[in-house]
């Protein structure tokens, strides 16, 4: 007998965690997807369901001013219009999917699916995000990059749940994210790049670069993007080859049904060009 | 008296926005059982064995061997078998079904089939032809030994998957009578029927088709559904209950029939004044395992070579190439819009390569009224595609923009396409092999019932017949019928396909309609028959491709602007201008939907929609991975329509459900074209392409 679970607060769902193993699903836009089967039959997902959409302690934004806060079952589409949010991560989701897909689609689920071409997953690297994971015994915090250990995998335990997203305040005076998808609308990321750069006086001093889709995992180097920390605009202007090439090892796409790795590779790499290009 | 073309609402949108249309997933019947395929999951080779598992009561397994007569589709070639023989041509071929009342254990009883392979090496190169056809026009030979200069290009063009909305599907039931009835999402009920009769050994009354609601078909419900029908009517025999086979979306875009892949060929003659002297056409289609009705698709395609344009000398050879590629098929266009692909790019390309303007160069070679048509026929009714390109030019500001683009490294173009598309039946195919019947049926009621087997699949005739009717008999539309077609009570008026129906069928129900006018009776039941007739003047020699190939033309005009990426090469559509002549519009809005539908699927076909078969298998097999334009990737449309009415047309209307979409493609390329300065010769020209020839040219 199979015992699905659909727990109304958080300590129901850590306590039902504790006791089996389960299959998290808060909105199901990917698992649904992934399991799916015949029409007119149930999507075969082989462990016992734990759904986690009605528990609306964790479907909240907090501001602190530290950092900003998003709660584990906030829908894509309220985090999109809320004004506490950042541009970037604002202009990410509107890229994501359709309506439809944002009204139940969360963050969280984005990140523990996994997938190296999830565009929430790209931004919120970027963005030096931290999850909050909780069991019925402890909460930690581990950097959103950290916590995935290939394509569709990630290192939670299998008591665990991401409880929350912190995305912390940093000066940005440019972010953008460029989603390069095989249409206009509601299509999987060819290859996509987040940007998270603030400049002072013409100098930089934040500098993220995430890519997605070009690699098992997002692409995200932490020592590459800080030899640009100090460097003056102008600088960079001139020496941009130079920066494309110290990206280019990071860059090992593939092909596959939806682009070839050929052009994924001179696309990101194209991408960063763009971004040097409207640094200002 | 008002003009017929102002529009009205579609008569069955109601039914279909209340979610009250019944399409054939939404049937259900008592004692229903459902029926999955089992297919082959090697592309080719020989089935050594095939382990069963015993069944549970009520379930059955169906192959070859329950079959009674003939294991083989009737289509134009007959070589497609519906249960895989011991010999295993493409990769999901089916091999059987399993047929049972609960989906979830016909699941289970599936994975304990057991199924042993031998397996042989694939064929997916253009080697063995299968279909050979030629024809001339004049005397190429001498214009190329004369020609000042000679160009040769070669263009290919991809797969297109119709992406209807409603994925294939069929139900099966016998009746008391021991007849046998089909409801299914088809294009062309007696297509069904003779293929079930053929594959039954039975007789005609022992077989009813009946079309459900139809969410979109594009030329995809034309041939394939006479193979789901042939299966389950073998299924219907042995359980003798009602069986429904509906299609997943995956199993439907994996194995069902797509637009033919093409590789053609041109070489042109030209003389010293930069004219066309003559074209030689090598025209190859890919057919896949099984060929089907290929070589109609082949002839409509090598008839359009000399694409809207008249040259005196021709030669163009086609053949369609068996390969262990999943089988292809009908597609809107059906093999008109490979062929305006390439002739499109080819006379922009020579116009290049002598250094002529391409416009100045295409209009000196328009074909105009009185031309030989490319197989020596006659384009005898007006020709008014100056007229469209004057006023489609106009509007989309080509020239001005043409100039500023051409110059100009903004990444910017516009293109343009010319084409026709022949209304019907390809030759006398209409009075040979078609012979279409038509029926009025007035009732006591006075309420007149239309019977005809063409069936609506979106394209609006369950609106624009009855208007047609009811304009000519000067009755309130609501006293029309028109329902779904039933073989038991509907003549055969033929397929609907090849934009024939408002001009063939519709032309016919004008007729009879007029005569049940002269000889209307209130409250009594009268009932008007009309036959097709050819027009006198055709004349066709199927052996030489030589005469009249259709009976009329519509013409087309597109204009797409684009802007392209320089950093990703991604292509966005700014504006498109469309110019049509089909004749007389029956319903102007109706007319306007496809083309609004049809240049989208012809612009999509060009740039975006990509779909490869890699060793046998489709790579693209859902909507996530085979992109179709959202709202988002297309602008706003505009559309002009010139009435230039066709005498044997009802009201002047001629064909126009595929017309525009032929065009899309190479307008969409020009505009690429002009904005990176490159040749196109491949469609889709995705952003990969694209890049490809900025690194390497």
């Amino acid at each position: 007998m199979v015992n699905h679970g659909m727990p109304q607060t958080l300590e129901e769902a850590l306590i039902l965690l504790k006791n089996d193993e389960y299959q998290i699903i808060a909105g199901g836009t990917d698992l649904m997807v992934q399991h799916r089967h015949w029409a007119q039959t149930l999507p075969k997902i082989p462990k016992p369901v734990l759904f986690i959409h009605h528990v609306k302690e964790l479907n909240y934004l907090l501001d602190t001013p530290e950092y900003l806060e998003i709660g584990a079952t906030t829908p894509m589409d309220m985090i999109m219009s809320s004004p506490l949010v950042p541009k970037i991560l604002q202009h990410t989701i509107e890229e994501i999917a359709a309506p439809g897909i944002r009204h139940m689609a969360t963050l969280a689920g984005n990140i523990a699916n996994a997938s190296p071409a999830a565009d929430g997953l790209c931004t919120l690297i970027a963005l030096s995000a931290d999850l909050v994971i909780a069991s019925l015994d402890r909460k930690r915090m581990i950097k959103v990059e950290e916590v995935i250990s290939g394509p569709k995998r990630n290192k939670l335990a299998k008591d665990e749940m991401i409880i929350a997203i912190r995305i912390p305040h940093q000066d940005q005076s440019m972010s953008e994210f460029y989603k390069v998808g095989g249409r206009r609308a509601d299509a999987i990321s060819k290859v996509s790049l987040a940007a998270v750069i603030h400049v002072h006086q013409s100098i930089i001093t934040n500098w993220h670069l995430a890519f997605g889709a070009v690699g098992p995992r997002v692409v995200h180097d932490i020592h590459t993007d800080q030899r640009m920390i100090g460097m003056k605009i102008d600088d960079v202007k001139r020496q941009t080859d130079a920066i494309i090439a110290m990206y280019e090892p990071l860059i090992t796409p593939i092909d596959d049904q939806r682009s070839t790795a050929v052009y994924r590779k001179q696309v990101a790499l194209n991408l960063i060009r763009r971004v040097i290009i409207n640094l200002h | 008296m008002s003009d017929i073309s102002k529009s009205i609402p579609k008569l069955d949108a109601a039914s279909k926005i209340a979610g009250e249309a019944l399409y054939v997933s939404d049937i259900s019947m008592p004692g229903m059982l459902y029926a999955k395929t089992v297919r082959s999951t090697i592309v080719k080779g020989k089935i050594l064995s095939i382990e069963k598992p015993s069944l549970p009561e009520g379930y059955f397994i169906i192959d070859r061997q329950d079959i009674p007569s003939r294991n083989v589709v009737k289509i134009i070639f007959e070589d497609m078998p519906y249960f895989a023989t011991d010999h295993i041509e493409h990769y999901g071929e089916p091999i059987l079904l399993m047929v049972g009342p609960h989906l979830d254990m016909m699941d289970e009883l599936i994975k304990k089939i057991k199924i042993e392979y031998a397996e042989a090496t694939p064929l997916f190169d253009f080697k063995d032809s299968v279909v050979h056809y030629e024809y001339a026009k004049g005397d190429p030979k001498s214009v190329f030994e004369r020609a000042s200069q000679i160009i040769e290009m070669t263009y290919e063009t991809g797969y297109q998957e119709q992406a209807y909305i409603e994925p294939q599907g069929m139900l099966a039931y016998p009746e008391v009578s021991g007849k046998m009835t089909f409801i299914g999402s088809i294009q062309c009920p007696y297509y069904v029927k003779n293929a079930v009769i053929h594959a039954l050994g039975c007789s005609e009354d022992q077989v009813r088709v009946i079309q459900a609601t139809v969410g979109g078909a594009f030329g995809g419900k034309e041939e394939f559904p006479s193979l789901m029908a042939c299966q389950l009517a073998v299924a219907v025999q042995k359980a003798q209950k009602p069986i429904k086979l509906i299609y997943e979306r995956e199993e439907d875009m994996e194995v069902t029939t797509k637009r033919h892949p093409s590789k053609i060929s041109l070489k042109a003659s030209v003389d010293e004044f930069g004219n066309v002297q003559g074209i030689i056409a090598q025209v190859s289609l890919d057919g896949g395992a099984y060929v089907g009705l290929s070589s109609v698709v082949l002839s409509r395609a090598m008839i359009a070579a000399s694409g809207a344009y008249t040259f005196h000398h021709l030669s163009v050879q086609g053949d369609v190439y068996r390969t262990n590629n999943v089988p292809t098929g009908a597609f809107r266009g059906f093999g008109a819009p490979q062929m305006f692909f390439a002739i499109e790019m080819f006379m922009n390309h020579i116009a290049k390569a002598t250094h002529q303007d391409p416009f100045a160069f295409r209009m000196r070679h328009l074909a105009r009224q009185g031309d030989q048509t490319s197989t020596s026929g006659k384009f005898r009714d007006p020709i008014i595609l100056e007229d469209l390109i004057q006023i489609a030019t106009q509007k989309a500001k080509y020239h001005q923009k043409a100039k500023a683009f051409s110059l100009t490294d903004q990444y910017k173009g516009i293109g343009m396409s010319f084409f026709l598309h022949g209304c019907g039946f390809t030759g006398s195919g209409e009075s040979t092999h078609i012979k279409a019947t038509v029926r009025l049926h007035k009732l006591i009621s006075d309420k007149v019932e239309i019977q005809v087997a063409a069936v609506d699949m979106g394209q609006g005739l369950k609106t624009t017949l009855p208007k047609l009717v009811a304009k000519i008999l000067e009755i309130p539309i609501h006293q029309v019928i028109f329902e779904s077609p039933d073989t038991d009570v509907v003549p055969d008026s033929g397929p609907t396909v090849a934009s024939r129906t408002t001009m063939i069928v519709g032309g016919l129900l004008a007729r009879a309609a007029k005569e049940l006018k002269g000889v209307w009776q209130s409250g009594i039941d009268q009932v008007i028959t009309k036959r097709y007739e050819q027009p006198s003047y055709i004349e066709w020699d199927e052996a030489t491709m030589k005469g009249d190939a259709y009976p009329a033309y519509s013409w087309g005009v597109n204009i797409v602007e684009v802007e392209v990426d320089r950093l990703t090469m991604q292509v966005k559509v700014k504006n498109v201008v469309s110019a049509y002549d089909v004749g007389k519009a029956i319903d102007e809005q109706i007319i306007r939907g496809q083309a609004d539908g049809g240049i989208t699927q012809g612009i999509a076909y060009g740039y975006l929609e990509k779909m490869v078969s890699q060793k046998g298998r489709i790579r693209q097999k859902n909507m996530t991975d085979y992109l179709i334009p959202t709202s988002v990737d297309i602008p706003k449309m505009e559309t002009i329509l010139i009435d230039n009415p066709y005498p044997l047309g009802p009201y002047g209307a001629k064909g126009a459900g595929e017309l525009t979409l032929v065009g899309g493609a190479p307008a969409v390329c020009l505009a690429i074209e002009m904005a990176i300065k490159r040749h196109i010769t491949k469609i889709p020209a995705t952003p990969e392409y694209l890049m490809e020839l900025i690194n390497h040219e």
